[in-house]
């Protein structure tokens, strides 16, 4: 016995010597272990450019009207004809809790039961098709006029029908909401089974749009019929139903028979594989090695700092969406000393490289914004360019005309997530900052304080970001929005000449393009915050699946029974 | 003994309200709760005020405080602030993960670091005392999250042994147990390792030897059982660091336990999840050490005397 | 021990003497430990890297050049570069003092607290036992995750709360090891021949219990140190632990890892050198308890 027991201490060591050389040894390309390319079918079945409904708000602002309302023959997959079938692997990279519909909005809940609920609305090739409702009409400045499809049911046999929508908007209510969006939700008012107005408290339209496209859809027959209110089996309209759910694990998908839709279907409502297995793989490395095993066929949101692997492999397309979001830095306009020295602002923009950043935090894989806005919101001008770019130089003069001659005094404290890639940010934008001279203290918050953190208005400068794909008012309307109670936004804008503009701008009829250029000049006049770059998403596709349809509007989020083998 | 076994029982009481009265204090002054991530980009201090009144959140202290005492006492966990969903389901479904993993990593620990300290204590100062102390010294050496992934990268990866992540069958628990139960084997080995030399020269030892019984039963019948007092309570220490410090192996291993679920409630300031994560995990936290004290207790009649001892003295 | 009694009893002018006698003879039993030794010295070593590692950095460790990013480890940069261009040597070098710094004042908080603690029911029994050991079944049972997570929120993140937290989840081990040392001294006889001649309470703690329990508890702060630099890895993993841009060891472990497969130098480094002190530390402590404890003199 007692020489049995070194020889097991020396196995032991030698197991962990392994695992060590393991871990450095250069891994090589994963052998193609999935199905040979798909076939000839598969490529008829994808991306006939078909005609796609145009996007409806009109450049100069004026209120649209209808959208090409009967929108589903877009681009067509005849479910039928296409060779469907098998299991498809999905590896999302953060769970989330619960599975309701009703819910604070998640983009990889949404990515998990867009096509288990439906919404009333989808993205697809640049505009909106319509999934369960059938038209949709403005009638008035904040109200939309929103027709249902006939005979929608639930998988459980439910019907779905107006009254249900209004069920599930006021129901947002009693839950947080997080896509500020549905804040924009007046009320719904049900006309007769599949007919309702939408009165929003905007006149935006792409507000319509995303709360069209993201609210999840359920029945409240099956609402209120679930013991748990589905946080654990949803029941939904759409053409999968979900089996197995373990929260934080994994997910699987079923194609069921008697979805209600039939004919030409829009992509949102294509169900090629039979069976989707989902896993969450919060840990990158873990998601990598699946990527490269084959073990996750479609990955999600993949960390982009394996971006440069993935890029690398065999039998593996990477896929970079933009998401549809901006992110810039914003400046505290309030009793700080950035707040009035417009001076000291501009050398700060002067002194980042946005290409650095995205450099150093997403390997290359963000564009840098140029201007103020999104360019693909329906109402975006590009010639609506920002005046400053990266300039050391011009920031160490723009230094010293602040008063700050070399960086002597010159001190910003810089508000901010302590994880993820906020703090990376953060890092490079404290060492820019330091290479003109200008100290950056950092105000490193938790995700539980981060508002109230900034409500307190003990900062300089903040991360600032949000969404702005659709249209300006939505990118305005987050930096610029008034808070009832104090009477400022959320990053203290006060000045009277800004809001003369933004109030004309915000009132119904408003979103003329005059109004929308003035609004334009003031930010590029007086630098209340410097846009920095638009982001991606990194999705991996093994060989077969590369034809599934990536949607490039909010969040890049998949339909993912649009793969075929 | 039947006395003391129900003394120590009925102070496991106060200990467990003592965590309560605790652990809602410490939340109750830490800055921040759920209004900011349930309302996340539209936070406004109006939305927050009226969201903390719907939630029951701007009350006084002790009255939350009686609210929460009384729930208990209704054996209502609540929901989560977040999410809604009852809190007591998504224990009973997280719960026996964690135990599972936390259970059979601790028997591995035990049984490789008791092997070891042993190895070590027999063969003082010679290379076997050293090798041995390496190889456990290379498990506390290392964040648990490394050897995670080195594991997953060996055994998954490359050798397709095991399944990377995921929950499933008994495969699926080998690397997470196996990860976790590294760190704790230093310790133990330590301390078996210097417990056994505190008995390898006492007098019994030397008589067993001298009646020439087996080495091996010297070992493992005569000098282990003497040297175990120490270990076992080791042992029970290393249940806190695997019941409430799991989270990293199961975020690596995409495991939903009760680590994780705890990390994301102290995140959002979900109240009731932390407090009944927290109550849960200091239960079983205070009955496990209640057995190893019992153990102990019957296991060595010294320990015995002295707490009866202790009983009839008064504070000297 | 017999002989410390007559000392404590009898003449107090040789006590002097005795523990200088003490004091050479563990340092002799110490210095025939190879592997004791061998880690004093690599300790040591450590150590002069943590006074001196800013000076000798061949870079700022602060300095971004993110055109520079992920070169591998060449003449340039000894260790390579890390995702934003930063020389990993510099950021190893000063990142070795905040790392020490994190365990060893964990420790010292751990110890000192339990120290204070634990004298306390180990001396006086009885009901004021049980409330300190309950005291500390309460604070053990908290999981340190909420504990860590909470100081964080009411003090602000950052490397003294770390620091704190840590060694306040440490106190209670250390309480322990103090009561059950001063209760296994109180039953020896010298001290109730000590009693006997009125010493006053506290005067026996100081004088006798506490020497004894000393060995002990520097065994175990020395072991334990190595556990507190894991703990900040840990904690950073968390999102809590240390702040941007401190380099400290666990941090550049915990931000390297996504990168094993690219670029596993920037996580495999500061890992090794992780290993290397607790390694030393824990043969050194080792040696210590071994040279502490005549007993095991074979």
């Amino acid at each position: 016995m007692g020489k049995k027991l070194p020889n097991l201490a020396l196995a032991l060591a030698i197991m962990m010597l392994l695992s060590l050389g393991a871990a450095c040894a250069p891994s090589q390309q994963a052998a193609t272990t999935q199905q040979p390319a798909a076939s000839a079918d598969a490529a008829a079945t994808t991306t006939t450019e078909a005609a796609a409904p145009a996007a409806p708000a009109t450049s100069d602002g004026a209120a649209a009207t209808t959208a090409a309302g009967d929108a589903a023959p877009a681009a067509t997959t005849p479910a039928t004809d296409a060779p469907a079938g098998g299991t498809m692997k999905v590896a999302l990279t953060n769970p989330f809790t619960g599975a309701a519909a009703i819910n604070i909005a998640n983009p990889y809940r949404y990515a998990t039961f867009s096509q288990v609920y439906e919404t009333l609305l989808a993205y697809q090739d640049g505009g909106y098709v319509g999934v369960l409702a059938k038209e949709w009409e403005k009638v008035g400045d904040y109200t939309w006029k929103v027709t249902l499809h006939d005979g929608i049911t639930d998988s459980a046999g439910n019907p779905f029908t107006s009254s249900d929508v209004a069920f599930v908007m006021d129901s947002q209510w009693n839950v947080g909401h997080n896509l500020y969006v549905y804040y924009e939700v007046g009320s719904v008012s049900v006309i007769d089974g599949t007919t309702f107005e939408l009165a929003l408290n905007t006149d935006s339209v792409g507000a319509f749009y995303l709360i069209g496209s993201q609210m999840l859809m359920c029945s409240q027959a099956a609402y209120e019929g679930s013991p748990d209110n589905l946080a654990t089996m949803p029941v939904g309209t759409g053409p999968y139903i979900c089996t197995s759910y373990i929260e934080g694990s994994s997910c699987t998908l079923e194609k069921r028979d008697g979805y209600w839709k039939t004919g030409d279907l829009p992509k949102a409502s294509v169900a090629n594989p039979d069976v989707i297995e989902i896993s969450y793989v919060p840990e990158t490395v873990q998601m990598s090695m699946a990527i490269e095993s084959g073990s996750a066929q479609v990955a999600g949101q993949v960390s982009m700092n394996v971006s440069k692997e993935v890029d690398a492999l065999d039998g593996v397309t990477a896929k970079y969406i933009s998401n549809g979001t901006y992110n810039g830095l914003g400046f505290n306009m309030k009793g700080r000393a950035v707040s009035d020295n417009k001076a000291f602002r501009e050398a700060i923009a002067y002194a980042i490289d946005p290409n650095g950043l995205i450099a150093g935090v997403y390997s290359g894989h963000a564009t840098p914004m140029t201007g103020y806005g999104i360019p693909t919101a329906s109402d975006y001008d590009p010639s609506w360019i920002s005046s400053i770019s990266y300039d050391p130089e011009k920031a160490k003069e723009k230094l010293a005309e602040a008063g700050y001659p070399g960086g002597s005094g010159a001190t910003v404290t810089l508000l901010s997530n302590n994880v993820g890639e906020d703090a990376i940010i953060s890092e490079l934008v404290q060492g820019y900052l330091a290479a003109v001279g200008i100290t950056c203290e950092f105000d490193y918050v938790d995700p539980a304080t981060q508002s109230a953190r900034r409500a307190e208005g003990n900062w300089d400068l903040a991360l600032v970001g949000g969404m702005g794909v659709l249209d300006m008012s939505l990118f305005w309307g987050n930096i610029y929005g008034l808070s009832g109670e104090t009477g400022m936004s959320l990053y203290f804008h006060s000045d009277p000449a800004l809001y003369a503009i933004y109030d004309k701008y915000k009132a119904a009829g408003g979103k003329t393009a005059e109004n929308l250029q003035a609004l334009y000049e003031y930010e590029r006049d007086n630098v209340t915050w410097q846009p920095l770059f638009n982001k991606q998403v990194l999705y991996t596709l093994s060989d077969g699946y590369a034809d599934i349809y990536l949607n490039d509007g909010y969040m890049a989020l998949p339909y993912l029974g649009t793969a075929s083998k | 003994m039947g006395r003391y076994v129900l003394r120590r029982l009925l102070l496991l009481i106060p200990v467990i309200l003592g965590v309560i009265v605790v652990v809602f204090t410490l939340l109750y002054l830490a800055p921040g709760d759920a209004t900011s991530v349930l309302l996340g980009n539209s936070y406004t201090e109006a939305a927050a005020a009226e969201l903390r009144a719907q939630l029951g959140l701007d009350k006084p202290y002790i009255v939350q405080l009686f609210n929460y005492g009384s729930s208990l006492l209704r054996l209502d966990f609540g929901n989560s602030m977040v999410s809604g969903v009852p809190v007591a389901s998504e224990l009973a479904t997280r719960l026996p993960r964690t135990m599972i993993i936390g259970m059979f990593s601790i028997a591995i620990t035990a049984i490789l670091g008791i092997l070891l300290g042993v190895t070590a204590a027999v063969h003082q100062n010679k290379w076997q005392d050293s090798l041995s102390m390496v190889v456990a010294l290379l498990g506390t050496s290392l964040p648990a999250f490394f050897f995670a992934i080195l594991l997953v990268l060996a055994f998954s990866f490359k050798l397709k042994w095991l399944p990377a992540y995921g929950l499933g069958g008994p495969e699926h628990y080998v690397l997470p147990v196996a990860a976790l139960a590294l760190g704790g084997i230093a310790m133990l080995a330590r301390q078996t390792r210097s417990s056994m030399l505190e008995v390898i020269n006492s007098d019994f030892v030397k008589m067993a030897k001298a009646k020439g019984v087996r080495r091996k039963d010297i070992i493992y019948r005569h000098m282990l059982p003497n040297a175990l007092i120490p270990v076992l309570t080791t042992i029970g220490m290393q249940f806190a660091g695997v019941l409430g410090g799991g989270v990293i192996i199961e975020t690596v291993f995409s495991v939903p336990g009760i680590g994780y679920y705890l990390v994301t409630g102290c995140n959002n300031r979900d109240y009731n999840v932390v407090m009944a994560c927290t109550i849960i995990i200091s239960a079983i936290f205070s009955a496990i050490m209640l057995l190893v004290d019992l153990l102990m207790a019957a296991v060595d009649p010294r320990i015995k005397a002295q707490f009866a001892g202790a009983r009839h003295k008064g504070g000297k | 021990m017999d002989a410390s009694a007559t000392a404590a009893a009898g003449a107090p002018a040789m006590k002097p003497v005795k523990k200088q006698n003490q004091l050479a003879s563990v340092m002799k039993r110490l210095s025939l430990n190879k592997s004791a030794m061998a880690g004093m010295v690599i300790f040591f070593i450590v150590l002069f890297f943590a006074l001196f590692g800013e000076l000798l950095a061949p870079y700022s460790y602060v300095e971004i050049n993110p055109a520079n990013a992920f070169v591998p480890p060449s003449a340039e940069h000894w260790f390579g570069t890390d995702n934003m261009g930063r020389d990993v040597l510099s950021r190893v070098l000063v990142g070795c003092k905040w790392s020490l710094f994190i365990g060893v004042g964990a420790q010292i908080i751990a110890c000192g607290g339990g120290i204070v603690l634990g004298c306390i029911p180990g001396f006086f029994g009885g009901k004021v036992d049980q409330v300190v050991m309950r005291v500390c079944d309460v604070i053990q049972a908290i999981p340190s995750v909420l504990l860590n997570i909470t100081l964080a929120g009411v003090m602000g993140p950052g490397i003294f709360n770390t620091i704190l937290a840590m060694g306040l989840g440490g106190i209670t081990g250390g309480t322990r090891l103090m009561r059950s040392s001063i209760m296994s001294v109180r039953k020896k006889e010298y001290l109730e021949a000590a009693s006997a001649i009125n010493c006053s309470n506290p005067r026996i703690i100081v004088k006798h219990a506490l020497p004894n329990a000393f060995a002990p508890m520097i065994v175990s702060f020395t072991m334990s140190i190595g556990s507190g630099i894991i703990g900040a890895s840990a904690l950073t993993y968390l999102g809590l632990g240390v702040q941007a841009p401190n380099p400290e060891w666990g941090a550049l472990v915990t931000a390297g890892r996504d990168y094993i497969k690219s670029a596993p130098y920037l996580t495999l480094i500061p890992g090794f050198c992780i290993l290397i002190v607790v390694l030393s530390l824990n043969l050194f402590g080792d040696g210590l308890r071994d040279a502490l404890d005549p007993k095991l003199k074979k």
